[in-house]
């Protein structure tokens, strides 16, 4: 079943505070995401991978494509939704996991990772029960759960990041270098997490510079290339 | 699904165009933030939309589960009751909002009594519980605010307003007079109030880290006009207009 399907996407980042420059990063691009399976995205530095990536959210604006995902049974674009219904298929089908943890002060790393099920609305205890699990799994230690993640170490934080992906059984999810920071010990349990959740159905589209990661979880690769600009 | 809309309104204060043709409309539940420099209008436009001032031109509506109808029709009595019984207001300075010479649980007593509240001990308790809800001791509930810490004022301001369960409130630079370690508790405040009293929100702020924190919405307004306007994440992270972008480049990073 086709989960995601992205195409003819185009996007130039026009620098108007620096005369105007523009950069073509997408140039047709386009991808097919189906239950179950894990896309790695490769190719060079600027390539457009996370752009791509963010196009895929919402959260950059294509200039032309359509970007379909399945949202509760229908083909949605996400490209041309309203905001409204953007937030509506990020909180029921769309996770995305960036490289960094936006951490809020005074909100507690357990409170963080429960969010999401709080906006799905899961109970309080359920979700913070979810929550404090996924934590655990990730090795960040009970005593640190209350605190808020502001002052936790990049490891740490990354891995309250992690929790909070893997604490909803999303539909879809986008994975933006999630194992950039661990060691190779939460790096493995990350593996496994990520093929847990393949196991269930759930379609991912990851940028992963860690070939040992690369191959335990990818099942197709689609290489980029930076866009030529026109002549 | 809208709850109030703005149609090409219009205001000019002497040689200054404050408003030049802004259309918005805000969805139930929705968090919309304003954001701009100073003299952008953004203040302007949120005194427009309560109310508070009228445009020259244009209309603002509103859906009292009717319908939306527009606000130029109402008498000012009926606009009155409609910002009592189901909007809000908390203005930057919480001493503008509130009464200094009466107890703290009087001027969150005072917003229940307008709107028909009138057992006393009822009253008392919903203050110290509100009290409670903005991290204030209700042992306070008696002590005169002339006496709390600005940031503690502001907390009350929040407490005032929104004990009457509005369905909209309307801000304007919460917390642009407090210091920073109190801003966060603030904004973590209203951004958890905000989403459990599950109420639609219109928030004028120049910080855009307020407005990432707060709002699913954002137009970014300047010299009387919105220049961009979507979802948050994608304006502050895609911004397309050189303005946006000149004010997402400005900030520090944290």
């Amino acid at each position: 079943m086709i989960m995601l399907e992205a195409s003819g996407l185009e996007k130039t980042f026009i620098l108007h505070l620096q005369n105007g420059t523009r950069l073509k990063v997408l140039r047709d691009a386009g991808i097919i995401l189906r239950a179950g399976e894990c896309i790695a995205l490769t190719g060079p530095s600027g390539a457009g991978k996370s752009t791509l990536l963010r196009a895929l959210y919402g959260n950059y604006l294509v200039d032309t494509g359509k970007i379909l995902v399945r949202q509760e049974g229908q083909m949605v674009d996400i490209a041309t939704a309203q905001p409204a219904d953007v937030l509506a298929i990020r909180r029921e089908t769309l996770g995305y996991v960036s490289q960094f943890l936006r951490a809020i002060p005074r909100v507690s790393a357990v409170d963080v990772v429960a969010a999401p099920l709080l906006e799905r609305g899961v109970a309080s205890d359920e979700a913070h029960a979810k929550a404090a699990e996924l934590l655990g799994r990730l090795g960040v230690a009970p005593r640190l759960h209350v605190l808020p993640p502001v002052t936790f170490s990049g490891g740490e934080q990354q891995r309250v990041n992690l929790a909070r992906a893997f604490v909803c059984d999303w539909p879809v999810l986008l994975l933006d270098e999630p194992t950039a920071s661990l060691d190779p010990a939460n790096r493995d349990i990350v593996i496994t997490l990520m093929n847990e959740a393949k196991a269930r159905g759930a379609a991912m589209i990851g940028i992963f510079h860690d070939s040992f990661v690369r191959d335990a979880v990818a099942d197709t690769v689609l290489r980029l290339e930076p866009a030529k600009e026109d002549i | 699904m809208t709850l109030l809309q703005a149609q090409n309104l219009h205001k000019r204060f002497a040689n200054l165009e404050a408003l030049d043709g802004v259309s918005l409309s805000l969805r139930r539940h929705e968090i919309l933030a304003i954001v701009g420099e100073s003299g952008s209008g953004k203040s302007t436009l949120l005194n427009v939309l309560a109310g508070r001032a009228s445009a020259d031109e244009g209309e603002v509506y509103y859906d009292r589960g009717t319908g939306l109808a527009p606000l130029s029709a109402l008498g000012e009595l009926e606009l009155r009751r409609l910002q009592r019984a189901r909007w809000g207001f908390i203005q930057q300075d919480p001493r503008q909002a509130l009464r200094l010479s009466i107890t703290a649980g009087g001027n969150i007593g005072e917003r229940l009594m307008a709107s028909g509240a009138r057992h006393y001990g009822d009253i008392r308790r919903t203050a110290a519980h509100w009290l409670e809800a903005v991290e204030i001791d209700p042992a306070r509930l008696d002590d005169l605010p002339r006496h709390f810490s600005g940031g503690m004022l502001q907390r009350l301001q929040i407490a005032a307003t929104l004990v009457t369960g509005p369905e909209l409130v309307f801000m304007d630079e919460p917390t642009g007079g407090l210091d920073v370690s109190v801003q966060a508790r603030i904004l973590d405040l209203i951004r958890g109030l905000v989403r459990r009293l599950g109420l639609a929100a219109v928030l004028v702020t120049h910080d855009i880290g307020v407005a990432r924190l707060l709002a699913d919405r954002i137009v970014v307004m300047r010299r009387g006009r919105i220049v961009e306007s979507g979802l948050t994440d994608q304006v502050l992270d895609d911004p397309h207009h050189e303005y946006t972008q000149l004010l997402v480049s400005s900030v520090l990073p944290t």
